[in-house]
This record gives C-alpha cells, sequence and structure tokens, in this order.
C-alpha cells in the first residue's frame, strides 16, 4: 500500500518541526547563559560614569597576570621631611595616599617650610604641607627638560635639569652652584612596604567589562566564540518565528 | 549559569581603588594657544585660590579647586586662563581668552577622555565667542550641547564661567 503523497509530506514537516523544536529549545538553554552575561556586562557598560567602572582599578594578581601585567612591589622610596614617595613608573603614592595627578617615571621628593616638592621627568608637582596641589609645572614652566634629579638647600627646591637650577615657589628659576641635599631612593621600612602593595599594576574594571563582554577576554578565541553566540542568537530567531508561522496555518 | 555570575561578581569585588587612565590628544599646545592669543606673550601672572575665592569658584566647579595657585597671561584688558576641568573621568585643559568680561576665544587645547572629544570642533567653541558672565554666576548665553559629549560640554562651561569669573576677580 502506498500512502498519499500530502501524508508524506505532512509528516515529513511533522518531524522537521519535531527536531527543530528540540534543537530550539536546547539552544535557547545554552544561549540564555550567555544573554544573561551579556545583558549584565551590557547594563554596567551603559553606566559606566554612574558605576564608576573607568575609575575603578582591580588590583587581583591573578586577573592582572592573566592581562600579562606582571609587576613587583617597589622596594625603595624617595624621603624628605619625613614624607614617603613610593613610586613605580605609571603611578606614586605620598604618605600612602595616590597622588591626585598623574606623574609618570617620579625622580624624588624635595619639601620646604611651604611646600612638598615631588618631580618626575616632565613634571614638578607642588603641594602645601596638608596634601593640597598648589601647582603643577611643565614644559617652558620648568627651567629644563627632562628632570634627572630633585633636592634642597637653604629652604629652596633644587631641579638638576641640563644644569641645577632652584626656586622658593617654582615661579622663577635661578641657576644653582651650591650644595643641595638631592633626594635618593632608600629602602622601605617595614611600615612602607605594606603601603607599596597598593602599587602592583591594575587594569580599569571598564576595560575588564569591556572585554568580558565581546569576548576579548578570551584572546583571539573569544571575539570568535562570541560570533558563534550571535549565530546561534540569530538561529534561535530564525527557528522561533518558523514554529510560529507554521502554527498559525 | 551560577559559575558565570560568580566570575562576574569576583571581578567586581575583589581589590577595587580609584584610579584613572588615558591617552591624551593635545590638539594646541599651550604655548601656541598664548602665542596665538597675545603674540609677544606676556610675563604670566599668579592667582591664589583661596580665603573668600576658594568657595565662590567650589560654586562654579561643583567641587574645589584642582590647583590652589594659577597661573594667568595679562595684557591691558585682555586675560587668557588655562584651565583643567574633568570631563567623564579626565582632565580637559582648555584655553580662553577674556576681554571686556566677555570670551574673546575658547579653544580646546588637551584632551584625556575616550569619548566627547567633538568639543573642539570650531562649531560648538565659537557659541563662547561674547559670552559673559551673567545672574548667578552663569554664561549670557545658552550653550547647545552635544549628542554623546554632554559630560565635556558642561566641563567646559564650567571653566568658561571660572574664566570670566577670574578675568573680573583679577580686573576688580
Amino acid at each position: 500500500m502506498t500512502e498519499h503523497p500530502s501524508r508524506i509530506a505532512r509528516h515529513k514537516r511533522r518531524t522537521v518541526g519535531v527536531f527543530l523544536h528540540r534543537i530550539h529549545r536546547w539552544m535557547g538553554v545554552i544561549v540564555s547563559l550567555f544573554v544573561a552575561f551579556l545583558v549584565l556586562t551590557g547594563w554596567a557598560l551603559n553606566h559606566t560614569a554612574e558605576l564608576g567602572l573607568a575609575r575603578t582599578l582591580v588590583h587581583t594578581p591573578w586577573i592582572t597576570a592573566w592581562y600579562g601585567l606582571r609587576g613587583e612591589v617597589p622596594a625603595t622610596g624617595y624621603i624628605a621631611s619625613g614624607h614617603w614617595l613610593i613610586a613605580t613608573e605609571s603611578d606614586a603614592l605620598l604618605d600612602g595616599k595616590p597622588i591626585p595627578t598623574k606623574l609618570t617615571g617620579a625622580v624624588g621628593v624635595a619639601a620646604t617650610n611651604e611646600f612638598i616638592a615631588i618631580a618626575s621627568r616632565d613634571r614638578l608637582v607642588l603641594l602645601d604641607r596638608q596634601g593640597r596641589i598648589v601647582d603643577e609645572l611643565s614644559g617652558n614652566q620648568l627651567p629644563g627638560n627632562p628632570i634627572s634629579a630633585i633636592g634642597t638647600a637653604q629652604n629652596q627646591i633644587v631641579l638638576r635639569a641640563e644644569s641645577d637650577f632652584a626656586s622658593s615657589d617654582g615661579t622663577t628659576w635661578t641657576p644653582f652652584t651650591g650644595e643641595a641635599h638631592w633626594s635618593t631612593l632608600q629602602p622601605l621600612p617595614p611600615s612602607q612596604q605594606a603601603i607599596a602593595t597598593q602599587l602592583v599594576p591594575a587594569l580599569a574594571l571598564e576595560r575588564i567589562v569591556q572585554d568580558l563582554h565581546s569576548g576579548r577576554i578570551l584572546g583571539h578565541f573569544g571575539p570568535y566564540l562570541m560570533d558563534a553566540v550571535g549565530l546561534l542568537l540569530l538561529f534561535l530567531a530564525a527557528s522561533g518565528l518558523w514554529m510560529f508561522f507554521r502554527r498559525r496555518r | 549559569m551560577s559559575r558565570v555570575l560568580l566570575f562576574f561578581l569576583v571581578f567586581c569585588i575583589l581589590g577595587l581603588r580609584p584610579s584613572s587612565a588615558a591617552d591624551e590628544q593635545i590638539y594646541l599646545a599651550p604655548e601656541a594657544f598664548l602665542v596665538d592669543a597675545f603674540g609677544t606673550v606676556p610675563a604670566p601672572s599668579m592667582l591664589w585660590i583661596t580665603g573668600k575665592l576658594q568657595p565662590e569658584v567650589e560654586k562654579i566647579l561643583g567641587h574645589p579647586a584642582p590647583r590652589l595657585r594659577l597661573r594667568y597671561w595679562k595684557d591691558g584688558a585682555k586675560t587668557a586662563w588655562i584651565l583643567e576641568e574633568i570631563g567623564k573621568e579626565e582632565f580637559i585643559t582648555a584655553g580662553f581668552v577674556v576681554t571686556n568680561d566677555r570670551i574673546e576665544k575658547a579653544r580646546v587645547l588637551i584632551y584625556r577622555e575616550s569619548r566627547g572629544m567633538e568639543v573642539r570642533y570650531p562649531a560648538f567653541l565659537k557659541q563662547f565667542d561674547g559670552v559673559q558672565l551673567g545672574d548667578k554666576q552663569r554664561l549670557s548665553k545658552r550653550i547647545d550641547g552635544i549628542a554623546g559629549a554632554t559630560l565635556s560640554v558642561w566641563a567646559m562651561e564650567r571653566m568658561a564661567r571660572s574664566a570670566l569669573f577670574f578675568h573680573r576677580h583679577v580686573n576688580k
């Protein structure tokens, strides 16, 4: 006995429908994990300013190591009148507090009666005794560039560039030829060693969330994984539509 | 699912400390801005933001001034101010030339944010031309915003108000 062609076609459609329905369900389960993950990270990225993601640094060693950032805690620092400056190439702490400005390549700290002066290769930051920034000097406000050392002499700040210059307040600089007390690296005492651990390499949380969202946290493979998830979503949309319209017929 | 959530929460909870980092774009060197403003640049003067000036500046900026000592350049009725203000996360450095209590020129000198650098375009900056300080230290003219650069626009407005306020203060 031969079956009627329309019954065969209906049977085939039903078999395909059942198969598609099963696939759709399982794909939905798999993709739901990624959707929830993408929604959470997407929400976070939409509100980076409110959540302060760019300003929040992640210091967790295994995360920074995952990104290839392996830094050592400084074992030395600069001291002037009891004020400790501990610095890496990109960050610096004065008396355990982050300096409220960007300072790369610190070369030392000096203290006069009025100011605490922190020098980097291309910048001089003057703070008052409460740690508030009085002024920042760079470019042609400095007597020379790059700065290689900072010190004090007769209650004046002395900077070493091509030659030595001294100033009482950083507004005018005069050539200096006397003896200065130069700021040099000193081994950190135990109390400062504990503080120095704050300077391990860090990543902005915004960067990590962005990389989680795009999949780049998994390296070159990550974006392809997210592409695959996108394809699955596309498949879900197509199979969902197919089943919806098939039932209506 | 719980693993994914745990993974995400670990990032959020462990070892967090505020700080910042971004690349900077120099659109106009401060020295070039001053030459453009004056031709022959006068020696800088200093304005100390201390005493009664502090709360006034804080009212304009919405936070304490980033520095206690401010350099400015003055030649007759004209003053030039190079100011810094945070847009979203990073400082924007802008220059303002003020003549007779009106902004003559506004320029974005250094931009460090990842988004919003459209404030550097002349089409935006020319809105500041001729603006003066009105009631409650507000600008006399409404500055149209830029979609996606709102915080940078607000930072530019705060700096413009500061420049006009400082100009008025040093010309008392």
